[in-house]
């Protein structure tokens, strides 16, 4: 396996005074209780991740579960007070200010929230930005600019002012912009929460879109379950600052690590998470017809549901099992 | 706090059916906090009663005993501090002749003026004043550096060492070092310290602070140094070419000058065809700008050689109305106009000729300020940011903001008279001085509230610091920093005035002659003249900071991107060609001025035998049964008592740090020695901003019941607001002549607007939930104002009380100007005497009442909106 992308081992962000002081007289691992009773604020607590290339986490909590603290140590827009961050091998706390604007120049891409748009700049000098501050002169950046204001569907308005623009409009101008240097690692910190929801699940489908064409390594954060089901390869779940499951979405349903993360995952329609191999029984020699181990559960219900007996579950032209419409059932219906 | 004065206190304003008081005092005063449940009459009697028990006490017992009795041993330091100890620390120059200044604060002036700063330090200092600590800081780093092997160690060294050999070198090898030689040699320094800190050579660093450690401990040795005065007058002398640029624009012209013999007309034409060529080409704005300007210098030079003249009366009018135009429609436009219109035709013309006409003088001070906002903008914008970015620097500059900002404006004259020379420039200089902190506050505000994201988002595009700054912070905060600079306009014009005591010359000092020689009706004209002025110049500004950019399709012809420089280019070519056809467009001739200071007099002159006895006897009769006895008892306020007072008030209101801030306050302006004046001066404050309150308030309630007298309020409010404050003596003068009501009516007057907005937004402001339930619960209209409103409306209320304190200063020492008691004299005789002590010391009691008052008033403010939930605590 190639060598992950990112790498963060036991990170921690407290606020308060001289927290590193306070994080070493706890032999570097204080309780919450001991951190919250000096007056701390534990914003992320020893939390470790890796994210290899071309894969998509997502980071999911609530807010003030430390989510945003924890991205912003991974682009060391914030100190992380103790721990370890590597970025391509590369130990980003020891970077100094020439490296990482070097790094953030040419690597990381980021989106924001709110989008942060620079007001007084129009569109295409704002996707152009980060290529200017790099010195790329005026032709180039804004030729580069224009193809990226096509790529984020927002042919024709490059000369406007954000203000000007509609809110998913201007979140594709963030994007956009994040995107001008062709960043390797790209975090977005809930991109689409400010937005509509009808808006947010068409800016789903583009980012869904892009990516099929990028492949980026992407830090994703929200607080929307949803959202992160169908954008993400593996999904953190972070409470209180503490990262409690990291995995896929299946992995958090079936198997959660703690009571904290069932309680959050317990309302998901699993039917449209689990696949067919999850759920399957042994191989049955009255089964009749097949699907596709690999395949949503909720996508092949409807043909199980209406077979007779029992259906083979096929994969690689392999049988490997069989499922039957009770089992479908309860996976459908499980929530009620 | 002693049991004696608790006791006084009480039996002073013995009430009957009071709470018993003893048990309660003890607590407040060994509480580390005021004692919540102590009642309000109860904490006003702790509080006034020590205070009226030893003014009583001193004003008759004193007055009997002590006054007549000289051998008495009653000490007198209880009502004012003795001068045997004030006069070691800022001693003035007394009124009596011959007193010479001998405070600290003169010496250390006088020693600037005329000797050498380096020998007065030496004998000031014992040892070689600057040399020590700076060889001691040089000495400290360069061990710090060698020991660590550290660049920036080394480099801070290298750079005090330079610095300090660098100003003396230049002294001494009397190069006559213009100031661009300082900054040559700041420049320097500052590229070799960025340089050689990061530099890869640490042992080349170290060479080079021997090197010029060495040089400078040589030429010490030499005993060169340089004088401060001469400094700061070079400095000074660089306002002289944006002020020449301007004026030349607007009235003087340039040249004459000699164009050598060339075919010019080709050149021009060559010139400006290119210039516009390449702007068409590259689409590029600047190019069509410097096209513009090439074409009018070729319009203008070819039609009369050899000199520029002014731009014409035409241009300036059309520049003006465009501008208008642009920012805030066809109102703004025909305002912009007018102010040119009454510029160029109100006034009697000069009877000599060449003299100065009202046009002229009002672009004198158009120019001074056209010179002086983007000098203090950019001051006050640099010092915002670092400030706004470091958290040291902040904790250094408010403090001293709020000082200079409670400041008296006359206080900077003198210190700025003393160095750089009665002279046009040093007006502009105290103007600058004086419209620094509110530009450095708002870029403060402006830099610290810009979204966070946005600053990320600068971060993640892999910015450096300075261009995190120009091209993320300031153009993020422009609004901000737009509001600033509208309140930069705002300050240079309230200062036009004041400034003209150092030489500012322009409608300013011509209204300050009329004002001294009472020429009411041509006062009133030069007075309508500025505040037209000052409207118009800040509705542009305030316009400027609400302006957003918009879009043009990129392939649009030239004069639909650009409408505004296409049209300004005409103007200035249009008026240009028509200047040079018809005379009477370049300059306004005589004939068409139109005076009306005449029809002011004849006012006057009809009030003085109409009007004037019925003013004139409410006068005397206010100042006799009113003013004169309320001024005596204010006069015999002991200091003591003043303190102490504070002291429990600032106790009761925020706890012990409150009341030492305020407390030693009063006990500064005591220790000046100006003890009497600042009691003459508060009196004046005190009934004036009483006055302005009783009209004002209920004013203000009254204007927030309804909605369409707010409109009409606000604009009046709005006009009144952009006054100068002087304006208001006019006025004054007209009604009750030179007396101290006159004072009293100006300082009314002015600080009415702000306690009528104050109450309005506070009443206003009042959520609306809130009412929705009065209403609910059946409230009449009447009962919705007094039971919810206006109670909640208070704090607001009492911060416009305190603005109405704040401006009330000011204008009690503006009022110094035509009748002169209190500090106000102080400040004003200090300044034909140029007695910087006395007018620095007597800003400085200024300045003590101004912030111990508003610390008073503005920290129970935002406790009682704490309490309310107005805002979070």
């Amino acid at each position: 396996m190639t060598q992950p992308k990112i790498v963060c081992r036991n990170v921690w962000k407290l606020y308060g005074p001289d927290p590193e002081k306070f994080l070493a007289a706890h032999g570097g691992e204080p309780s919450v209780e001991a951190v919250k009773e000096a007056g701390y604020i534990p914003a992320v607590r020893d939390a470790s991740l890796e994210v290899h290339e071309g894969e998509i986490v997502v980071l999911m909590g609530l807010s003030g579960s430390g989510k945003s603290t924890l991205v912003r140590c991974l682009s060391r827009l914030i100190d992380a007070t103790a721990g370890h961050v590597e970025f391509d091998g590369q130990d980003l706390l020891a970077a100094s200010d020439k490296e990482l604007i070097e790094l953030r120049r040419h690597k990381m891409g980021m989106v924001f929230q709110h989008f942060a748009l620079f007001p007084h700049r129009t569109v295409a000098e704002n996707v152009a930005f980060p290529l200017e501050v790099q010195g790329v002169d005026r032709e180039t950046r804004h030729a580069r600019a224009l193809e990226i204001i096509d790529l984020v569907g927002l042919h024709g308005r490059g000369d406007y002012y954000p203000r000007e623009l509609s809110g998913g409009q201007q979140q594709r101008v963030g994007i956009g912009r994040s995107l001008a240097v062709e960043p390797d690692v790209w975090f977005l910190d809930e991109p689409f929460s400010a937005l509509d929801p009808l808006i947010r699940r068409e800016m789903q489908d583009e980012f869904l879109r892009l990516q099929s064409t990028l492949h980026k390594t992407i830090v994703f954060i929200t607080h929307d379950f949803d959202e992160a089901i169908r954008l993400a390869d593996r999904i953190a779940i972070m409470h209180d600052g503490v990262i409690e499951q990291l995995g896929t979405a299946e992995e958090l349903i079936t198997d959660p690590a703690t009571d904290y993360v069932a309680a959050f995952t317990k309302d998901v329609p699993r039917s449209k998470l689990l696949r067919v191999h999850t759920l399957m029984g042994p191989a049955d020699d009255s089964a009749e017809g097949e699907v596709a181990g690999d395949a949503k559960v909720a996508s092949v219900a409807r043909r199980i549901l209406n077979a007779p007996g029992p259906v083979r579950v096929v994969e690689d032209g392999q049988v490997v099992g069989a499922i039957t419409g009770a089992q479908v059932a309860e996976a459908l219906f499980e929530n009620d | 706090m002693s049991d004696i004065e608790d006791t006084t206190g009480t039996t002073v304003t013995a009430d009957p059916g009071q709470a018993p008081t003893p048990i309660d005092t003890s607590d407040a005063a060994s509480a580390d906090g005021p004692a919540e449940r102590m009642s309000g009459r109860v904490r006003a009697a702790i509080a006034l009663g020590p205070f009226l028990a030893i003014w009583l006490l001193w004003w008759r017992l004193g007055d009997v005993f002590l006054h007549r009795d000289q051998e008495s041993k009653v000490p007198e330091w209880i009502h004012e501090v003795p001068r045997s100890f004030t006069v070691d620390w800022f001693n003035f120059a007394g009124r009596e002749r011959g007193h010479r200044a001998s405070g600290w604060v003169n010496t250390w002036f006088d020693h600037m003026r005329y000797e050498e700063l380096l020998d007065f330090t030496l004998s000031w200092n014992a040892g070689r004043g600057w040399l020590l600590p700076c060889l001691a800081l040089v000495a400290f780093a360069g061990w710090r550096g060698w020991q660590r092997q550290s660049g920036a160690w080394m480099a801070l060294a290298f750079g005090v060492a330079w610095l300090g050999w660098g100003f003396d070198l230049f002294d001494w090898i009397t190069l006559d070092a213009t100031p661009w030689a300082f900054v040559a040699a700041a420049a320097l320094v500052g590229i070799g310290i960025s340089r050689f800190r990061d530099g890869p050579d640490f042992r080349l660093t170290a060479a080079a602070t021997a090197i010029v450690t060495v040089g400078w401990v040589a030429i010490q040795v030499g005993n060169q140094s340089f004088n401060v005065k001469g400094l700061f007058r070079r400095v000074a002398g660089w306002l002289e070419f944006p002020l020449d640029l301007s004026e030349g624009l607007l009235i003087s012209g340039y040249g004459p000058w000699h164009l050598p013999n060339m075919p010019w007309i080709p050149i021009f034409a060559l010139l400006v065809g290119g210039s516009f060529w390449l702007a068409a080409r590259d689409r590029n704005v600047r190019w069509a700008v410097i096209g513009a300007i090439t074409l009018w210098f070729a319009v203008v030079s070819l039609y009369e050689p050899w000199h520029i003249p002014a731009l014409p009366w035409v241009v300036i009018a059309g520049l003006f109305g465009l501008a208008g135009y642009r920012l805030g429609g066809w109102r703004l436009a025909l305002l912009s106009v007018m102010f040119i219109a009454y510029a160029a035709f109100v006034g009697d013309p000069p009877e000599k000729d060449g003299a100065q006409t009202r046009w002229d003088k009002t672009m004198i001070t158009l120019s001074a300020v056209m010179v002086a906002v983007p000098i203090a903008a950019l001051i006050g914008a640099v010092l915002g940011v670092w400030a706004a970015k470091r958290r040291r620097v902040e904790q250094l500059l408010i403090p001293v903001m709020n000082l200079t900002q409670a400041m008296p404006h006359f206080t900077f004259l003198i210190p700025i008279g003393v160095f750089i020379g009665v002279s046009h420039k040093a007006g502009v200089i105290a103007t600058i001085a004086y419209a620094v902190p509110p530009m450095a506050r708002l870029t403060i505000l402006g830099v610290q509230s810009i979204s966070k994201e946005v600053v990320e988002a600068g971060v993640m595009s892999g910015c450096t610091p300075r261009q995190m700054m120009w091209k993320v912070e300031l153009p993020a905060a422009r609004h901000a920093l737009l509001v600033g600079i509208n309140q930069v306009v705002m300050e240079c014009l309230a200062m036009v005035v004041i400034a003209s005591f150092v030489g500012t010359a322009g409608l300013g000092q011509d209204l300050l002659f009329r004002l001294t020689g009472l020429h009411i009706g041509a006062g009133m004209e030069i007075g309508i003249a500025i505040v037209v002025m000052a409207i118009t110049l800040d509705r542009l500004s305030q316009a400027l900071g609400n302006w957003g950019p918009t879009h043009h399709d990129h392939n649009a012809p030239f004069h639909v991107r650009h409408p505004y420089l296409v049209a300004s280019s005409a103007v200035i070519m249009g008026g240009s060609l028509m200047a040079n056809l018809w005379p009477s467009a370049q300059r306004v001739p005589k004939s068409w001025m139109w005076g009306h200071e005449k029809y002011w007099d004849a006012i006057v002159d009809w009030s003085k035998t109409n009007v004037y006895e019925y003013t004139i006897a409410f006068r005397d009769h206010l100042e006799s049964w009113i003013l004169l006895p309320m001024r005596d008892a204010f006069a015999t306020i002991p200091w003591i008592a003043a303190v102490v007072m504070v002291f429990t008030v600032g106790w009761f209101i925020n706890g012990r740090r409150l009341a030492v801030l305020a407390s030693s306050m009063v006990a500064v302006i005591a220790l000046t020695g100006f003890w009497t004046q600042a009691m003459a001066s508060l009196y004046q404050l005190t009934f004036a901003v009483f006055l302005a309150a009783i009209l004002g308030v209920p004013f203000g309630i009254w204007t927030a019941g309804s909605a369409r007298r707010n409109t009409v309020v606000q604009v009046i409010l709005d006009a009144f607001q952009t006054f100068p404050s002087f304006v208001y003596l006019l006025p004054a003068i007209m009604f009750f002549s030179v007396s101290e009501t006159a004072v009293i009516f100006a300082v009314v007057l002015s600080v009415s607007v702000p306690a009528i907005r104050y109450t309005i937004f506070g009443v206003r402001n009042v959520p609306d939930n809130l009412i929705e339930a009065a209403t609910m619960s059946g409230c009449t209209k009447r009962q919705t104002l007094w039971k919810v409103k206006v109670p909640l409306a208070i704090p607001e209320i009492m911060l416009g009380i305190n603005q109405t304190i704040m401006f009330g200063l000011f204008m009690v020492m503006i009022g110094g100007l035509i009748k002169t008691s209190g500090l106000a004299r102080e400040l004003i005789e200090a300044q034909p005497n140029v007695d910087s002590g006395r007018a620095i010391v007597g800003g400085i009691a200024v300045a003590c009442i101004g912030m111990a008052i508003d610390l008073l008033i503005s920290e129970w403010a935002d406790k009682r909106k704490k309490q309310l939930g107005l805002i979070e605590a």
